[in-house]
């Protein structure tokens, strides 16, 4: 992949096709989690209760009191779903199938960005990642293809951060 | 994320913002704690577009946040803190508001 970079006020990257078939499957992953499409979230053991990616997609807004976390989530919880949705949504939009040019308006890298931050969010319950593994080493300690994953991730995450900050620093 | 040393105690003055004409008795926050996931670049990304802070606010809380697991990143009515929550909730920050204690 290319970093993404600006080009006449769009940002622009190139995937290769592995690549963009990583993203559209970690994000349909999540897409489903929040869709309350039951299975891979849950533990294994057919452990009932509550996906932790969801929890952690959804927390509560409360931590002592229960009745004003439920109050919150009553409020907002719908929305967030439909938001989180539909940022997923365009990610898949704008990721062509097979690879090749990503082309995104500010607010469409607005939603990449949030959207790779809740398939990571969504990794790091399922990996149990913690602030000091390095994912790298983990990736070849484990054999586990998603330590590889969520390094790329972050990665792309990371630069287009960056580069919405190049922007807004400028000013152009 | 790195250590970073000699990090000040963080004056409250500049990230909590009073308005006058509400209960300013005990008012409500907003908390981010830290998580193992999120970017330092991207917590303070957000915070800069959410609340609108400059760079160095954002950066000063974003650290505080790492530092000390959690730091209040705005202040006032209740309503706005859950309003708040949910924007927070919206980028995946980890957020929940409180009475200030």
């Amino acid at each position: 992949m290319t970093p993404f970079r600006w080009k006449r006020g769009r940002l622009v990257a190139d995937l290769e096709p592995y690549e963009a078939g990583l993203l559209r499957q970690v994000v349909a992953d999540v897409g489903g989690v929040l869709s309350g499409v039951p299975g891979d979230g849950r533990s294994a053991g057919g452990a009932t209760g509550p996906d932790p990616v969801a929890e952690r997609l959804l927390p509560d807004g409360h931590r002592s009191d229960p009745n004003l976390a439920k109050d919150y989530r009553s409020l907002t919880e719908a929305g967030l779903r439909q938001e989180k949705l539909a940022d997923a949504a365009l990610l898949l939009d704008t990721v062509p199938e097979a690879g090749g040019r990503v082309d995104l308006d500010e607010s469409q890298a607005e939603a990449w960005i949030r959207t790779l931050n809740d398939v990571r969010l969504a990794i790091g319950v399922r990996l149990d990642v913690q602030e000091s593994d390095d994912p790298m080493v983990r990736a070849e300690q484990t054999g586990d293809p998603r330590w590889a994953a969520y390094s790329w991730l972050t990665a792309v995450q990371g630069l287009l951060v960056d580069a919405l900050n190049s922007r807004s620093r400028t000013g152009t | 994320m790195g250590e970073v040393t000699g990090i000040i105690a963080p004056e409250r003055a500049e990230e909590v913002v009073f308005d006058e004409d509400e209960d300013t008795d005990r008012p409500w926050v907003t908390i981010v704690w830290n998580d193992p996931v999120n970017l330092m670049n991207y917590v303070t990304y957000v915070f800069q577009k959410l609340f609108g802070y400059d760079e160095p606010t954002a950066t000063k809380l974003m650290l505080q946040v790492h530092h000390e697991g959690r730091a209040i990143v705005s202040s006032g009515a209740k309503e706005r803190m859950e309003s708040d929550t949910s924007r927070l909730h919206a980028y995946g920050l980890w957020a929940t508001y409180q009475r200030d204690s």
